[in-house]
Order: structure tokens, then C-alpha cells, then sequence
């Protein structure tokens, strides 16, 4: 979970996204903008999948929520966006508490089919609570002050949260705490012995994983400039965790990977044909047979092999 | 030493590749300088292909017609078409990335309302034209509307009126009305209250979740309500579904049924051939048997040549005029600027297959009509006629 120069590859990385809207046009420039949201969603997830064990396929419903209270806020009650921001955090990390106060008393399957419920549940309300939410039509037409109106200055702005969230995430895994989830998801009995509290564990571990996604879901409601209520829908919870695990759950920054590679292939393979879900599946089938570690860790395996090669030590 | 080499070699190659592919990722995109670009937005796979790939049709057919004729001030049409996925949030990834990338200078779509009211956002914000020829939520050009939004589709305001005509006709009496329970059959159902005239009136409504399969609890509340006629909404794959479920039931034969979201159509006759309810009026944005005109048998013809069947869909004829209203906005402005497109097609009247339409200036809709009739069994076919068929705006 803690690669070789983590941090250097990670800060590296930072650095050339930045450069993205001096080299790239203004597609790759949006097209980066989507990317670091879903990423951000993502990592969010690898928190209770990865580093947890807790499979959830409605992690969607707070990314929803995030991304709902921020065009609610700022739109609907004219208030200041890092404000907007803040509460948007606030108020998905107060409802994962609350779903994961019911949720992670129960293991496993139970536990995944139990946050799909509630998932389905924030999508009616979503759909019904139409004063608010606007209903089957979504939250359409939500204010950006004009500091981050245009793409390039979004993007920066998406970039700025991105890399906070990365670090904050980072700086969780790695923690005491990181450890411990770590130790419940190999072992859940041996880590109740050895003296942990097991489920308020869980609990923390899922509120923030909330959290994060609520504010990914605010980034992608201010980027749209609206929210829908198909991002609550089961669908968008099973393609975030399409993108973990095609990224590598074991890795912190295998989800970002994922979700970098299946953002790109959805839009260029549908840029090329009306086939795109066949392709896309071949494609997914093959990483998935080829690299069952993710991409991160087809990746390091990758480096390992170069290294030994240059070490002359003959890893076949 | 050769197969440490090798090794390396491999890892190295593998490097270059993925330099290039990135490089790839941030050269320039291929675009025909000498183009008029068009971005179509549609449903494509899943439950919405069968509105969104016939919806194309109408694109090739309109397109193929105006570059065999020399285009359009000189210049070819081309269009580019994108996956909805009936996904608000994908529809606009997808409508950005047609304009930033590759240069689209209108935009055609989509079939969802909720889709296009996203895909309205991104017009609005790049200054592009959005032409809605099917979405039929009246937000578009109200409550949401702004000055690069055309919609030419029959909006629930027009439907509602003209069902509100039917009802007349089938001296509807006391009305139940049933249809998903989301924006479209609110409005849609709020028009016809509004039109109804006096001894006719809304007496229950019974609200089914989108997309739901099991029509057995509606079918229980249709024939225990004491309404004489049925007012309904329910569309496609779920309108089939109900009808299937109902008719052991002999629902149709209890009350009168007038039927909205064109399921009158051929597509949907033919889906249900003799289980489709006999005497149920309903509508359809166009029908193969029932040409209006030369002008539209032409269409018809032509259009059968595209898809291979003189059964031919209803949805071509939406995108075809949207097309077409684009095209001659386009001649007329001398150029593809969004601002001067907009005053182009300000008050455009022009004639269609069915007939003459004309955008209205102020709210950017077009009064477009529909085929209303009762749908009845033709001899030497299972599949169900809408006859007589009245072309009604």
C-alpha cells in the first residue's frame, strides 16, 4: 500500500496535470476536469473497499448528496461557495454516519446489499423531493462565481480540491487508523482481539469515505453546473467500483489509475462507435485477466522486472 | 546477457508506446476544416436505443439529401454522433467534449428531458445551439429556457390540448389518468386538465414507477375506478408490458382508453400485433401507411431506401426537421456563429414532410403536430392500423 517513492510519483504526477491547459486544448482540459472528480470518488471508495474490506454498492448515494447540497446551496440559498463546499462535506459525512451507524453491523454481503438499499433510497428521494432537488429533471442551472466560471480556472480549482483530498486521504491510510483498517479487513477476528473496536472502526471508516465522495459529488454538481439524480442510482455506485478495482484496490493510487483509464476509454471508444459497450468489456476483460492486481498493479510489476533486468537478476 | 537485454528492450518498447499513445492523447484532433459539423446527442444502447438509432436515421437522411443537392453555401454537412446513455451527466461530458474537440457548431438531441435540460446547460454556457427535436418537457423553453434553446418536438403543453380534443370526441366523461410518475406526465396531465372542457374531468390519477415491470396493482385500480375513459402515458417496453398483463383482465373492453407517448406508432403496433387493444385512440409522430402529401410520401420513400423497410419508424421525421430548420439557418446567416443562427431561426417558417412549420420567436417552439386516431385490425395484417388518422396540431 505504500509504493517506493510514493509520494515523489505522486507530487510528479500533480505536477503534470497542472500542466495540462498549457500543453493540452480545451477538450483535454475538461476531459482532466472529469477525471479528477470520478478520481477523487474513487479514492473515497478504495477507503472502505481496499483499506476496510467492506464492499459497498452505494457509495453512490453520497456522492449524490454532496453534490446536491453544493448546487442547493450556492443556487438555491445564494450561499459562498467554500462555505457551500464545507457543508456539502458536512452534511454527506452526518448521513454516511447515519447509513453506516445501520449499515456495519452487518459483514459482507448483507453489508453491500444493505448500502445498495439506502443508495436506491437517497435516488427516490432524489427523484420525488422535487421543490428541492428538481426532480426527475434534476438541479439544472446552478450559480459558479465567476472566479472558477471558466474551464481553465475550474479546472485549477478541481485540481486545488483534488490534491487535498489526495493528501488528507494519504495522510488517513497511512495513519494508526489506516493500519487498523488494514488489520479488520485481513483479519476482523484477529483485529477485535487484539483489542479494537471493530465496528466504530468501520463506522469512522465509512464516514469519511463519505465525506470524500460527497465532495467529489459537489466538484462534478459545480462542473455540471446541475445534479441528477442518476448519480445516486446503483449504476453510478457500480462503475465507481469498476474503476477501483480495475485500478488496483491494494494500491492508494491504483483507484485514481482506474478511474483516469475508464473515464478515457468510455469517451474515446465512444467517440469511434455506437459498439462501445462491447469494446469496452473485451478491454476491461483482458486488464482484469491480465493484471488482477489493477493497473497499479500491472504497473509495479512492470518496474520489478525492469529493475531486476538492469539488476541482472532474471525474474522468469 | 542477451535475455537481460531483451528484457530491457521489452520494458523499454513498452515505454515508448505509451509516450506515444500520450503524445497521441495531446496531439490536435482531426477535424475537416471545410465542414458544417453537427453534434447529435442520442441514446444509443440500452433501453433507449430503440428511440435513439431510429432518431439517427432522420440525421443521415436529412444530411445525405442536403450534400447530394451541393450542401449548404458550398460547404458538406457531417455529423457526429455520441451515447447518451440516458445519463444527464454523461450526455453533457459528451456534448462538451463534441464541442471542444471536435468543433461541432450546432448541437441535435436528445430523447430524455432530463438529458437534454443538462445538455441546455452546456449550450448555454459554450453559446451553442441546442436543437431538442423529441425531449418534450416544456422547462426547456420556460422555466429553464435561454436563447440557444429550439425545441421542435410536440411538448406536453400541445399534447395535452390536442388529447383534451380527443376527449371530446370520445365523450370522455370522467376521466382516470395513469403514466410514469415524473416531470413529462405532470405537465403532460396538467395541460389536458386545463383543457378539458366542462362535463369532463380528472377524476383519479394512478402514478406508476418509471421503468417498472409488474402493471398488476395499476390494472387493479383502472378497473375498480369508476371512470369511463382512461387517459394514459406509459410508453414503450412498459406500455407493451401493461397491455400483455392487462388484456386476460378484458380491461380494454371495460372503459374507453386514449393513449399519449406515441403508442400509436408502428413500432409499437407491430411489437404487440393482435394483443394490441382495438379501439384505443392514440398517437404517433408519423405513420408509413398515412401520407399527408407527395412531399411527405417522398420522405417516406426515401427513408424506407435508408433503413430497409417500408415499415419505417417515427422518430426519423423529428431529427430530419431539426436538420433541416439547422441547414437553412445556416444558409441564411452565411456562417455557423451561434448569435447569428439564433436570429436566422427567430420566425423560420419552412415546409416539412408534414407539413408548414415556424419557430416562434419569442419561446423558440414549433407548433408540431401528431397522428391521432383509433387504432383498428386491417385485413391481411396482425398488425393494428391507426384509422382514420388525423394529422392534428
Amino acid at each position: 500500500m505504500r509504493p517506493r517513492g510514493g509520494v515523489q510519483w505522486t507530487l510528479f504526477g500533480l505536477f503534470l496535470v497542472a500542466l495540462v491547459p498549457v500543453v493540452g486544448e480545451r477538450y483535454y482540459v475538461d476531459l482532466t476536469t472529469q477525471i479528477l472528480i470520478y478520481a477523487l470518488f474513487a479514492l473515497s471508495l478504495n477507503i472502505l473497499v481496499g483499506y476496510c474490506g467492506n464492499l459497498s454498492f452505494g457509495h453512490a448515494a453520497f456522492f449524490a448528496i454532496g453534490g446536491y447540497a453544493c448546487v442547493i446551496l450556492t443556487t438555491t440559498y445564494e450561499v459562498t461557495l467554500i462555505i457551500s463546499l464545507g457543508l456539502s462535506v458536512l452534511i454527506s459525512a452526518v448521513a454516511a454516519a447515519a447509513i453506516g451507524y445501520v449499515c456495519v453491523r452487518l459483514a459482507a454481503m448483507h453489508f453491500a446489499m444493505l448500502t445498495l438499499a439506502f443508495s436506491m433510497l437517497v435516488w427516490s428521494i432524489a427523484i420525488k423531493w422535487t421543490p428541492v432537488t428538481g426532480g426527475d429533471d434534476g438541479f439544472v442551472g446552478a450559480t459558479l462565481p465567476d472566479l472558477i466560471s471558466n474551464p481553465v480556472s475550474f479546472f485549477y480549482f478541481a485540481l486545488l480540491i483534488f490534491s487535498t483530498g489526495l493528501i488528507l486521504l494519504r495522510v488517513i491510510c497511512t495513519s494508526t487508523f489506516g493500519r487498523a483498517m488494514i488489520a479488520i479487513r485481513e483479519n476482523e477476528t484477529r483485529a477485535t482481539f487484539m483489542g479494537m473496536d471493530v465496528r466504530k472502526i468501520r463506522l469512522q471508516a465509512f464516514t469519511i469515505a463519505g465525506a470524500f465522495a460527497g465532495l467529489a459529488g459537489a466538484l462534478l454538481g459545480l462542473y455540471n453546473r446541475g445534479m441528477y439524480p442518476e448519480s445516486a442510482f446503483w449504476t453510478e455506485s457500480g462503475q465507481v467500483l469498476i474503476m477501483v478495482l480495475l485500478g488496483g484496490m491494494h494500491s492508494f493510487i491504483g483507484p485514481v489509475l482506474g478511474a483516469a483509464a475508464l473515464y478515457i476509454l468510455e469517451t474515446m471508444i465512444n467517440q469511434y462507435t455506437e459498439y462501445w459497450q462491447i469494446v469496452l468489456g473485451v478491454i476491461l476483460l483482458g486488464v482484469v485477466l491480465i493484471a488482477p492486481d489493477g493497473l497499479a498493479g500491472l504497473l509495479s510489476g512492470f518496474r520489478k522486472r525492469k529493475d531486476d533486468s538492469v539488476t541482472g537478476v532474471d525474474s522468469e | 546477457m542477451f535475455g537481460i537485454y531483451s528484457k530491457a528492450r521489452r520494458v523499454f518498447a513498452l515505454e515508448i508506446i505509451a509516450l506515444v499513445m500520450g503524445l497521441g492523447l495531446f496531439s490536435a484532433p482531426s477535424m475537416s476544416a471545410d465542414t458544417i459539423k453537427i453534434g447529435v446527442l442520442l441514446p444509443t444502447s440500452g433501453g433507449g436505443a430503440s428511440y435513439g438509432i431510429p432518431a439517427e436515421n432522420g440525421i443521415k437522411l436529412a444530411i445525405n439529401e442536403i450534400n447530394q443537392a451541393g450542401g449548404v453555401n458550398g460547404k458538406m454537412l457531417e455529423y457526429f454522433i455520441r451515447d447518451t446513455k440516458l445519463k444527464p451527466a454523461v450526455a453533457s461530458a459528451a456534448a462538451r467534449e463534441l464541442i471542444t474537440k471536435e468543433g461541432v457548431h450546432v448541437l441535435v438531441g436528445a430523447v430524455s428531458s432530463g438529458v437534454t435540460l443538462a445538455m441546455s446547460e452546456v449550450a448555454k454556457q459554450e453559446k451553442i445551439i441546442l436543437f431538442a427535436p423529441i425531449s418534450k418537457s416544456i422547462a426547456l423553453t420556460e422555466s429553464k429556457f435561454h436563447k440557444y434553446m429550439f425545441q421542435s418536438s410536440a411538448n406536453t403543453n400541445i399534447e395535452g390540448r390536442v388529447m383534451a380534443g380527443v376527449m371530446k370526441k370520445v365523450e370522455a366523461g370522467k376521466i382516470c389518468a395513469t403514466g410514469y410518475d415524473y416531470a413529462y406526465s405532470h405537465d403532460f396531465f396538467a395541460s389536458l386538465e386545463s383543457n378539458l372542457e366542462e362535463g369532463m374531468a380528472i377524476v383519479d390519477t394512478f402514478y406508476v414507477k418509471l421503468g417498472t415491470k409488474d402493471y398488476n396493482a395499476l390494472i387493479s385500480q383502472l378497473m375498480g375506478s369508476d371512470c369511463d375513459t382512461v387517459a394514459g402515458l406509459i410508453w414503450g417496453g412498459g406500455f407493451v408490458s401493461m397491455v400483455k398483463q392487462a388484456n386476460p383482465f378484458g380491461l380494454f373492453d371495460q372503459k374507453k382508453f386514449v393513449w399519449g407517448a406515441e403508442v400509436g406508432s408502428h413500432e409499437m403496433s407491430n411489437s404487440l400485433k393482435g394483443d394490441y387493444p382495438e379501439g384505443m385512440w392514440a398517437n404517433s409522430y408519423d405513420l408509413w401507411y398515412s401520407p399527408l402529401s407527395d412531399a411527405h410520401q417522398a420522405f417516406l420513400d426515401d427513408l424506407a431506401e435508408l433503413e430497409g423497410q417500408k415499415e419505417t419508424n417515427m422518430y426519423p421525421v423529428t431529427t430530419y426537421n431539426a436538420v433541416k430548420f439547422l441547414a437553412k439557418a445556416i444558409e441564411i446567416s452565411g456562417g455557423t456563429d451561434s448569435d447569428a443562427l439564433v436570429t436566422a431561426l427567430e420566425g423560420m417558417a419552412m415546409e416539412t414532410p408534414l407539413g408548414p412549420m415556424t419557430i416562434d420567436p419569442e419561446t423558440h417552439r414549433t407548433e408540431t403536430g401528431e397522428f391521432w386516431g383509433p387504432m383498428k385490425k386491417i385485413e391481411g395484417s396482425d398488425v393494428l392500423r391507426m384509422s382514420p388518422a388525423e394529422y392534428v396540431y
